[in-house]
């Protein structure tokens, strides 16, 4: 048995000239939950769906559970799920029948957690889905996808039409899902608060490139942002520190963000600017701010 | 549940409870022998990745905070808690944060401690 759910190799994807995807290398393993971040068309579906084996890459490949995406085999499906933004549902079909539908395919089917799911997010069953709304139809992907507790589990911004409390449901299926040690789960998400309570692994995305793969907790830890305030003082930071990612200049100063700075230096600067010096770390949201915007 | 979690905040989940799980051990909250609850329980409760929770857990342990029994919740291990110096330790990483923001305002120690001072009375009152 292979020791990663998910092995992304040189992974690249153009259509046309534009290239999507570019020389991408990721791992995963089991018990790992990936918040994939992002800003909207850097990548991030098309490499969900490239792990899914829906597209053919342009250059490298990906493995599922040791298994190439492009040619799953029967038991690594059996395995797998997936809910994807445009979820294809059969709009002509009634929920329950749909259900029954899906659940005919996987051998595993848990047909008692599927039926108390429905009942506890309030997906009518006996709608037909094309009168389902946005939020219930997200749902039902949702547990469709859920229904034979996948080993891998990959969601495409599963959440985005979901009011507050049915997130927070959502995330607890994430946490019981989790509990077992075995699973693998990927998802996409512009809720960042959502991911840093499920999320321990991040992979940041920009332009088809991975900028950042790291745990969170490491992530958080290793970013500092300094600000400096123009006061009365003229007090300036040295033109270029340990770790530095960002330096930006603002009305009332300057900040920059530094990755795994040295305490050394930072103590340093401490004693030199006193008041003036601000330090702080910040959540993943302000973080994802800083490293994604121009 | 006895924590409370901040997870847009820029310190870890995980740090978040260690930080507090040692606060209510020195400050009596919890006791020596008082058994935590599963991580099972605070994931689910907090909606959070039960890795976070085992990896403070497991940090408290080789801590010589808690206890882990096989089969068993963790236990908040016995020790003496006369000992100031250990107790001082639950206080330290607060303490030292006082000290940054005291430096980053341009506050002295005099300042700081007779505010402290202060508190301290409001508190007995």
């Amino acid at each position: 048995m292979n020791e990663f759910a998910i092995e992304v190799d040189a992974l690249s994807q153009a259509y046309g000239r534009r290239e999507v995807l570019d020389r991408i290398e990721l791992r995963a393993g089991p018990g790992e939950v990936i918040g994939l971040v992002g800003r909207n068309g850097c990548g991030k579906t098309t490499l969900l769906e490239t792990l899914a084996g829906l597209h053919q890459p342009s250059s490298g490949q990906c493995r599922l559970l040791g298994q190439p995406s492009l040619d799953m085999p029967e038991d690594v499906r059996q395995q797998f799920g997936f809910v994807f933004q445009e979820e294809e549902l059969f709009d002509w079909m009634v929920v329950s029948d749909h259900v029954d539908l899906v659940g005919s395919m996987y051998t595993n089917w848990d047909k008692t957690h599927v039926r108390q799911l429905l009942k506890r997010w309030r997906v009518p069953t006996g709608e037909q889905v094309s009168r389902l709304s946005r939020g219930q139809r997200q749902m039902l992907g949702i547990i469709l996808a859920l229904g034979h507790a996948p080993r891998v589990l990959l969601l495409d911004e599963p959440a985005s039409a979901l009011d507050p409390v049915a997130r927070r449901e959502f995330l607890g299926e994430l946490v019981e899902l989790a509990l077992d040690e075995r699973r693998t789960v990927v998802f996409s998400s512009h809720l960042l608060t959502d991911v840093e309570r499920v999320a321990t692994r991040i992979w940041l995305m920009r332009e088809g490139r991975v900028l950042l793969d790291d745990s969170l907790d490491h992530l958080k830890e290793g970013m500092l942002q300094l600000r400096v305030h123009k006061g009365r003082q003229a007090a300036e930071l040295p033109p270029s520190l340990n770790g530095e990612l960002k330096r930006q200049q603002h009305d009332w100063g300057e900040s920059v963000l530094l990755y795994q700075p040295s305490r050394e230096e930072i103590e340093e600067l401490q004693q030199d600017l006193g008041e003036q010096l601000i330090t702080r770390n910040m959540g993943l949201d302000e973080l994802a701010v800083e490293l994604l915007s121009e | 549940m006895l924590f409370e979690l901040e997870t847009a905040d820029g310190v870890p989940l995980y740090r978040q409870l260690v930080d507090q799980i040692r606060r209510m051990i020195s400050g009596g909250t919890l006791r020596p022998g008082d058994e935590l609850p599963s991580v099972r329980a605070v994931a689910e409760h907090y909606t959070i990745n039960p890795m976070t929770v085992s990896r403070a857990y497991a940090l408290l342990e080789a801590d010589g905070w808690l206890e882990r029994r096989r089969g068993k919740p963790m236990r908040v291990i016995e020790r003496n808690w006369e000992d100031r110096q250990q107790r001082m330790e639950g206080i330290h990483d607060s303490l030292r944060k006082v000290v940054r923001d005291a430096r980053q305002l341009g506050l002295n120690s005099n300042e700081v401690i007779s505010a402290l001072e202060n508190l301290f009375e409001e508190s007995d009152q």
